[in-house]
């Protein structure tokens, strides 16, 4: 979408024009979905807090300022969202929500190459899930979503620094965690050994 | 170990997560939530309501309009009484 396009959209919206908003938010939703997702570990929920995040975006869209993208801004929304969302929740309710996990949605089914994949894909957001909010949502942002540091650290509101070390941290852990609980994900080299054969070590 | 690589095939099976198709559904769940938004923003965006419709703005308003009145025929030049009581022409009409 070129700037005056942009433009163009953005006053609209400004003055209630929900088709114009979605417009503009249209390629971002997805991403704000798997942000979301990424928190609930449900897709229902998960849409619930996509949803909230485009009506409180689209609400308060007079305060956005034009000194970031649109779609970084909306990112920040939904990591607020994501944000009270976790906190509100009790660690019980968060580890019920856990243990009601949902598997993909069906028409991914569709989609998917097979179902190994399919099943990757499901361990691979479980460990995602399992990691702590800051590194949950830098990790998505920075390697799901193929986000810049530095769009990263704008979203999040911390140094571009913060953001290398955190996403750092957080594939160590997820690495710890794959090879734990999903060692098959992982290459040969770095899966934990079999039991080895007796006397094998001289 | 190769650490770097490990990244790299992280990051690489992550990435593969923004595959997920979008739900159709959710797309229209979304367009009514944010078409109720839109009318209320556009409400919001209406001029507002003349603060003298309120019952007691009014009813001031209508005192003042009153009192207005009253004194204009108090100091009005030509009100019937001034006229009655500075023009003479009573005077000289009983004279």
């Amino acid at each position: 979408v070129s700037d005056s396009v942009e433009a163009a959209l953005l006053a609209r919206a400004r003055e209630g024009d929900a088709a114009a908003f979605q417009a503009l938010l249209g390629p971002v939703v997805p991403s704000l979905r798997r942000l979301a997702f990424a928190f609930t570990g449900n897709w229902d929920e998960a849409d619930d807090l996509a949803q909230e995040t485009l009506v409180k975006a689209f609400r308060s869209l007079d305060s956005f300022s034009a000194r970031s993208a649109l779609s970084t801004w909306i990112y920040a929304v939904g990591r607020s969202v994501c944000r009270d969302w976790y906190r509100s929740r009790s660690a019980r309710q968060r580890r019920d929500t856990q243990q009601l996990r949902e598997s993909l949605p069906a028409e991914a089914l569709q989609q998917e190459e097979t179902l190994v994949e399919l099943e990757r894909s499901r361990e691979l957001w479980q460990s995602v899930q399992s990691l702590e909010p800051e590194f949950r949502t830098t990790l998505v942002l920075c390697d799901v979503e193929g986000l810049s540091y530095s769009e990263v650290a704008e979203i999040l509101g911390v140094p571009v620094g913060t953001v290398r070390s955190r996403l750092s941290r957080a594939r160590g852990r997820l690495r710890k965690l794959l090879v734990r609980e999903h060692p098959s994900m992982l290459p040969r080299e770095f899966r934990v050994p079999e039991s080895s054969p007796p006397g094998g070590l001289r | 170990m190769k650490p770097n690589w490990t990244d790299r095939q992280l990051s690489h099976q992550l990435r593969r997560l923004s595959t997920m198709p979008p739900n159709t559904s959710f797309e229209q769940r979304l367009s009514l939530s944010l078409g109720l938004a839109a009318d209320e923003i556009r409400a919001s965006r209406l001029p507002p309501v003349p603060a003298a419709r309120t019952r007691k703005r009014r009813g001031f308003l209508i005192w003042v309009e009153e009192l207005g009145k009253l004194l204009r025929l108090i100091f009005a030049k030509g009100s019937p009484r001034r006229a009655r009581r500075f023009s003479g022409f009573g005077r000289s009409g009983r004279s």
